[in-house]
């Protein structure tokens, strides 16, 4: 196997792709994101994004204060669509109005 | 049974026997196992091929936050096998690869693109190469394959109106539930993992206290999303609660939880996030603290040679408690900085670490960065973040505060607002539920208990059939035939139909 250094696995964003983000003048994680695509896989940067932080910091490209994470969207844990449909329309019905008699302490 | 030699031996011989089958192995499990210790006990690491590279995955995290574990189970794709218990007869499948895996020609890209594959210049133009490239890139990843023959899961709705809801099991979250318990308040404490998890997660020195879970927690759900009211736009409707979205896994239903809560306590914890060195993608690379949750989970011991890669005492705590957990007659648990390390050498699973010349050999190679604190749910809250070094943590004010949203308060607790460890946690949220519990006693709920609503008839979705796939296409076209409709089945709550006549008297 060839010898590469990851620093998204996800996408399979390695060292050099962000050596040419960093080579092409990007410094936020917002735009090397949206250039290398790092974080835009399964895990949506909750193993890559404190990697890629702090080697822009150890570059000195970046001061801590000045660092923010790229934006986070749901959904980060599963769902499926047809849970989601199950949701009554927000506008129609704001609260359903019969009572559910489980309660939350039930749960096996 | 696989060729491989098991990784994990179990502590105690006598645990019921589960059997599953990977692929074309048969693998046998123990009753406590997840899919993915599973298959790490039994030497199968490799899970699936890397989307661009195609060079073999196997679980890093072990705790349900990296995406590299992702199996098909029983035909339903992209299940993470790291938090899904075994059950007998479980039929998993590896994802993303030809099979059999280990003669994927596809693997041959690793070696033809020795410099990478920057998508931004090769094979650009002219166009028409670049349409060939996109299309033969596209029959790589192998991603987006159908489920075929999946059993049907249950889907229901439940609405929460309620004072006070924590998200996060861990320290912090179990202290402030019992807080809160003590105080008499009504809340929900919800948590992704099973109970199993929770127990394992548990440090040893918070094990007497919290010997029993919370009374009034919800496992196995996962907070996916947290979002305005939805009139929240209407000036009228500024102070609308935030709605909080979390899928339950309750056997084959999935329940959506929708939380409407008046204080909402994040007390998420922190992940396990990646080193970067060469070759740091190969399976048999763990993260250690979900290395050491999942040998507790499964009161398993290490029979293979086991590194831990990190600096400082965060490194050296986990790799003495890697230490304990090894069986006898495995050889003792090293500790190798990250600047030392020249490059991980291995196929389908690692096979040795080479650092400054030195070759040590290696069945398991666990990671022991410092700890990130989850901050994506709070990021979607706009709260204020900080980068400590590790993670973007919560900026909190006195007592746990950090923000509202409508007229959620928000507060938050433990190792998300910078790394604490479990007792400190612990303490910080009792501390943070007391602050709750004042801010309740100024301003009392109009409602001081939880309300649950659920739809009378909630809109199923329509059923999953199985249909022959051929590349990432269907076969046939689908046949409107009613006889699968569930409309036939006889509805067990008559009168929920809506179109169906009420019987006069």
């Amino acid at each position: 196997m060839t010898d590469r250094t990851f620093v998204c696995r996800c996408e399979d964003v390695t060292f050099t792709d962000l050596e040419h983000g960093l080579a092409a003048g990007l410094t936020t994680l917002e735009e090397l994101k949206r250039y290398t695509g790092f974080g835009t896989g399964p895990c949506q940067g909750k193993e890559c994004m404190a990697a890629v932080a702090r080697e822009l910091i150890r570059r000195a490209l970046v001061e801590p204060e000045a660092l923010v994470p790229f934006t986070s969207r749901p959904p980060i844990e599963p769902v499926s669509l047809g849970a989601l449909a199950t949701a009554p329309d927000p506008f129609a019905d704001p609260l359903p109005s019969a009572p559910y008699m489980r309660s939350p302490g039930d749960d096996s | 049974m696989t060729r491989e030699r098991p990784l994990l031996v179990p502590a105690k011989p006598d645990l019921r026997r589960v059997h599953l089958r990977f692929d074309e192995a048969l693998i046998e499990a123990r009753e406590h196992d997840t899919l993915a210790t599973a298959l790490i006990a039994a030497g199968v690491l490799m899970t699936s091929r890397s989307p661009k590279y195609r060079r073999p995955r196997g679980p890093y995290c072990l705790s349900g936050d990296c995406g590299t574990c992702l199996v098909r189970v029983d035909g339903r794709p992209n299940v993470r096998s790291c938090v899904t218990p075994v059950r007998e007869g479980m039929r998993v499948s590896s994802q993303n690869s030809y099979k059999p895996r280990s003669l994927d020609p596809t693997q041959l890209v690793d070696s033809l693109f020795p410099r990478g594959i920057d998508h931004h210049h090769l094979m650009v133009r002219p166009r028409v190469v670049n349409q060939v490239m996109q299309e033969f890139a596209r029959n790589l990843t192998g991603y987006g394959e159908l489920p075929a023959g999946v059993a049907e899961r249950r889907c229901e709705y439940l609405g929460h109106e309620l004072p006070v809801l924590i998200i996060g099991a861990g320290p912090a979250g179990r202290a402030a539930a019992a807080a809160l318990e003590r105080a008499g308040v009504d809340h929900v404490i919800v948590d992704r993992h099973d109970h199993a998890q929770l127990r394992a997660n548990l440090e040893a020195e918070l094990a007497a206290e919290f010997s029993q879970p919370p009374a009034r927690l919800l496992s196995s759900t996962g907070v996916f999303g947290i979002y305005p009211g939805p009139r929240a736009a209407y000036p009228e409707h500024r102070d609308d609660r935030a709605l909080i979205g979390a899928s339950e896994l309750d056997g084959e239903t999935e329940r959506l939880h929708e939380f409407r809560p008046q204080h909402l306590i994040f007390a998420v914890g922190s992940r396990d996030p990646m080193v970067p060195f060469s070759n740091d993608d190969l399976p048999g690379i763990v993260a250690a603290r979900g290395l050491i949750r999942a040998l507790r989970r499964t009161d398993a011991r290490i029979s293979g040679r086991c590194v831990v890669v990190g600096s400082g005492p965060w490194a050296a705590a986990q790799r003495d408690a890697l230490d304990e957990l090894r069986d006898p007659e495995a050889p003792r648990v090293e500790l190798v900085a990250p600047e030392e390390i020249e490059r991980a050498v291995g196929g389908e699973r690692i096979e040795a670490l080479v650092c400054r010349g030195r070759r040590l050999s290696c069945a398991l190679l666990a990671i022991a960065g410092p700890p990130a604190a989850a901050h994506e749910l709070a990021a979607q809250a706009e709260l204020a973040l900080r980068f400590d070094g590790a993670g973007f943590v919560i900026v909190t004010q006195d007592h746990g505060r950090c923000g509202a949203l409508g007229g959620t308060q928000l507060w938050a607790a433990g190792d998300v607002c910078g790394w604490l460890g479990p007792a400190a946690a612990a303490r910080d949220g009792q501390r943070v539920a007391e602050a709750v519990i004042a801010a309740l006693d100024a301003a009392p709920e109009p409602v001081a208990d939880a309300r649950q609503f659920a739809a009378e008839a909630p809109p199923q979705p329509p059923p999953l059939r199985e249909r022959a796939v051929v590349g990432d296409t269907f076969a046939d076209e689908p046949s409107d035939q009613p006889s699968d409709q569930p409309s036939d089945q006889p509805s067990d709550e008559p009168g929920n139909e809506p179109g169906e006549p009420e019987p006069q008297p």
